[in-house]
């Protein structure tokens, strides 16, 4: 094992594929940078052009570039309100004000080294689940798919801030947006209306843009005013930004494991992904709970270590499967097979096993460098938080819009981008929560198809399973959370005399 | 604003970037053309072709794609440049209602798999071509196969006919594709035959076969070779049977698993009939457009004479060549028997002729089934 392991890492290091790790990482985190364009795209664009390579250096290239994506898309969360992709949504919720707090270096540091950590988690239970992954992807039948599609919409609750009516009509906008297309239970086609364009349904990229940068863009526009009019504590910003994160380890810990965790069941996609850890975290934690939506550091940690966490727990039912835990994981296997490695429990034979541990040795580089490279660039992006949003409003608003037209090269998408911008800058003025709206539909088709097929499987009888009623109980007990509360007191109470430190104030003396 | 300045060089990158993402967003050339000269010279001499397909960049049918394109141009005199054009959407549709658009000059062709032959007939919201118009150059095929779980019991062939299992059967989207299959099994007299659809792909159809929330499931050969094998090697999944190939209107077996009996075969093992009737009849029809014409290359039929010609030599060299024939297993993990000339043209006529009996069957087995 030990062997396998330094045999690996001898491979990885040596010049010729390292040189494809850093072309990786290096496109990775451009990708992440362009709001609009994503893992997804790059992988796509990579794929034709692996053929022939060897496999190590394969590896390197297609999962660098995958982690560094989710390092990169936190630049424009932070610094300008607009997601990067659509896995780095919530980071906009905390990051952004600290923006505008001038704080943008702290966040930024925060955000890349729960990155690198959250990284570095991810590839470790990668390492020890590979053998026990069985049992998980055998436990998961659609009743319990369906139950954690119900659980995931509850964190709507807690979202929600006080406007859970909003929250709610959101989500549930959102679940309907979804059901637009073909009902692949049936193969019918439902809310069309003779729109060629709807009949494969909506495009979740296309949703984002047009739900989150677009509106941020147009509202960056109409102010007219800086992001942040000074930037406090230029110097060593970043390096306060990663003492700070350091001193929370406990949501660092925990959202990597619970971002891993989640990665493991197929069908939980990094969108789903960063709103139910940031929620989670926003009910765990004891002190300043109602900070967060204002500048909490813990916010923007959350999201940003579950993000690169769950790449490692993706990796275990691709892996030795060969079910990918998600679209991206869906292209890997296509590199993978392209270049003649076979996945599954043969990858567990000593033959193949340094394989395993070159994929794990590459989310560990890959991170690590993507997200120093990221630090050392904070600094002078950082800066654009100071100009003047006419500057390069107008600049993002073109490429998010190309982007979007580049993810299906249809112009319909670009249509769309602008109804569902017109949409979102609606809701912003009805002050109706946008989030909610893309967990429903990011949610919606699978709770449709899971609940359709569990029904077909066992009729009623799934609700008796108790998997079912654990995770059952456990929407309860986040509604409850989210509508009263009442555990934050009784934690509160709890907790007594201790004190933590005032993550604001930590974040001001920066 | 001073710090303008500072921040150009980053922008500078992030401009940079834009660019070469969307540069090199979809398109990849093949070898160079020759240069031109006397008056005889080759049609394609100097020229670019465009081949759009219907599918995202990335990718099996866009990766395979790609390397034809790089082979065919080789073949193909005058060596002209093949760009590939990504158009997803619509169910093939959106890429082929492009193609007709463009001009029929010999310069443009598209890729489209089986199920858009089939869409021709059932489907036919948003269609805006005719395939009767087009000349099929090349078509690839590949089956599908049908395992079972042991976890629910099912070892072999004949433990579908286990009064004790009930057999839940997991599919992507009912549509006419599916249709046939799931009639064939039912025709098999199974206990208690279900149809689940729904499931987001193969991998997730593999899972539910793993843990035997399905009784049986299906997929690709080449996902199967490629994902689901190592599952059959260690005992949780076992192969039933395979879709088969049309063969001179005879469904035939798959040459990637010469031992596995055909759905028509497992249908007379198990029931001891022969299969016939209208509803077996449409099922060798829509088996030649699925499996014989997975990836299907087409030209306008209405394209230059000398096009066409040219094109018909190459793709003869093409399916001949051992090195593409290597490449292409080595991407799909399964050889795809090729069709050309008459053959191809017999596997779209069988469902651009489909009698209208059979499509009405086809309506009423959707619509009782949805129902």
């Amino acid at each position: 094992m030990l062997e396998s392991a330094i045999e690996a890492l001898q491979i990885l290091v040596s010049p010729q594929h390292l040189v494809w790790l850093f072309i990786g990482v290096a496109i990775g985190l451009v990708l992440g940078l362009i709001p609009g364009l994503g893992g997804l795209t790059g992988m796509a664009v990579l794929l034709p052009l692996i053929v022939g390579l060897e496999p190590a250096s394969g590896i390197a290239m297609l999962i660098g570039l995958n982690a560094a994506t989710t390092i990169g898309d936190t630049f424009p969360s932070v610094l300008m309100g607009v997601p990067g992709t659509a896995a780095s949504q919530a980071t906009v919720l905390d990051g952004y004000p600290m923006a505008r707090k001038g704080l943008a270096n702290v966040a930024l540091g925060a955000a890349f080294t729960s990155n690198m950590l959250g990284g570095f988690i991810g590839a470790v239970v990668l390492l020890v689940l590979i053998p026990l992954a069985r049992p998980i992807i055998v436990g998961m039948g659609s009743p319990q798919l369906f139950m954690l599609t119900l659980l995931g919409f509850s964190l709507v609750a807690v979202l929600a801030r006080g406007a859970v009516g909003p929250a709610f009509m959101s989500g549930l906008i959102g679940m309907l947006l979804a059901t637009i297309g073909s009902a692949s239970m049936t193969g019918e086609y439902r809310f069309v209306g003779g729109i060629f364009y709807l009949y494969d349904g909506l495009d979740l990229s296309v949703l984002a843009v047009g739900l989150f940068a677009i509106p941020s863009v147009m509202s960056l526009l109409t102010q007219n005013q800086a992001v942040a009019r000074t930037l406090a504590h230029q110097r060593g910003g970043v390096l306060r930004g990663a003492r700070a994160a350091l001193r929370h380890k406990g949501v660092l810990v925990g959202n990597s494991l619970l971002g891993s965790a989640l990665g493991i069941v197929p069908g939980i996609g990094g969108s789903v992904i960063d709103w139910i850890t940031y929620g989670a975290t926003k009910q765990a934690v004891r002190k300043d709970r109602d900070q967060f939506g204002k500048g909490d550091i813990r916010g923007v940690m959350a999201p940003e270590a579950a993000n690169n966490a769950k790449d490692g727990g993706v990796l275990v039912p691709t892996l030795m499967f060969g079910i990918p835990g998600s679209a991206t994981a869906a292209i890997l296997l296509g590199g993978f097979a392209t270049m003649g490695i076979a996945t599954g429990p043969s990858m567990l034979r000593a033959e193949n096993l340094y394989l395993i541990f070159v994929i794990i040795w590459t989310l560990v580089l890959a991170n690590a460098i993507g997200a120093m490279s990221s630090a050392a660039l904070a600094g002078t992006l950082s800066k654009i938080s100071l100009l003047k949003p006419y500057t390069y409003g107008p600049f993002l608003l073109v490429i998010m819009v190309i982007a979007a037209y580049q993810a299906g090269v249809r112009w319909g998408d670009v249509v769309a981008v602008i109804v569902i911008g017109l949409l979102a800058w609606l809701m912003q003025a009805l002050k109706w929560p946008r989030p909610p709206l893309l967990i429903g539909f990011v949610l919606g088709t699978g709770a449709e198809s899971y609940l359709w097929i569990s029904v077909g499987r066992y009729e009623w009888s799934w609700l008796t399973q108790p998997s079912v009623i654990v995770i059952g109980l456990l929407i309860v007990l986040t509604l409850i959370a989210g509508f009263t509360d009442v555990f934050g007191r009784l934690l509160g109470r709890f907790a007594g005399a201790r004190t933590m430190t005032e993550p604001a104030e930590e974040a001001n003396r920066g | 604003m001073g710090s303008n300045r500072k921040t150009a060089p980053a922008w500078a990158v992030v401009a940079a970037a834009g660019l070469l993402i969307a540069g090199c967003g979809v398109t990849n050339t093949g070898a160079g053309g020759g240069t031109g000269g006397d008056d005889g010279r080759p049609f394609y001499e100097g020229k670019e072709i465009n081949l759009i397909v219907p599918f995202d960049a990335g990718g099996a049918s866009d990766t395979y794609s790609r390397m034809l394109a790089r082979y065919l141009s080789q073949h193909i005199e005058g060596r002209p440049e093949i760009i590939v054009e990504n158009v997803p959407g619509g169910a093939q549709k959106d890429g082929i209602n492009r193609f007709e658009r463009t001009e029929h000059d010999g310069l443009n062709l598209a890729m489209s798999s089986g199920a858009l032959v089939t869409a021709t007939k059932f489907d036919k919201e948003g269609i805006q071509f005719d395939l009767a118009g087009y000349e099929a150059l090349v078509g690839f095929g590949g089956t599908m196969i049908i395992f079972g779980s042991t976890q629910a019991g099912i070892n072999s062939l004949q433990d579908l006919k286990d009064p004790t299992i009930p057999i839940f059967y997991g599919g992507l989207e009912l549509n006419a594709s599916e249709a046939v299959r799931t009639f064939a099994l039912e025709e098999m007299g199974l206990a208690r035959f279900e149809p689940l659809m729904g499931y987001d792909g193969g991998g997730a159809i593999t899972a539910a076969v793993m843990r035997g929330e399905l009784t049986i499931g299906n997929s690709t050969s080449t996902h199967y070779l490629q994902n689901v094998k190592q599952l059959e090697d260690e005992g949780s999944i076992v192969p039933l049977m395979t879709q088969g190939y049309v063969v001179d209107g005879r469904v035939v077996r798959d040459p990637a698993f010469p031992d596995l009996p055909t759905i028509p075969e497992a249908y007379e093992t198990l029931t001891g009939k022969k299969p016939e009737g209208i509803g077996w009849e449409t099922y060798t029809a829509l088996t030649a457009a699925q499996t014989n014409l997975l990836r299907t290359y087409w030209i306008h039929g209405d394209a230059p004479e000398e096009a066409r010609v040219a094109l018909r030599t190459a793709v003869e060299k093409l399916v001949a060549d051992e090195e593409f024939n290597g490449e292409a297993v080595k991407l799909l993990g399964v050889h795809s028997p090729p069709q050309v000339g008459d053959e191809v043209k017999a596997s779209i006529d069988r469902i651009l002729q489909l009698p209208p009996a059979s499509v009405t069957w086809v309506e009423d087995y959707l619509a009782r089934t949805t129902a």
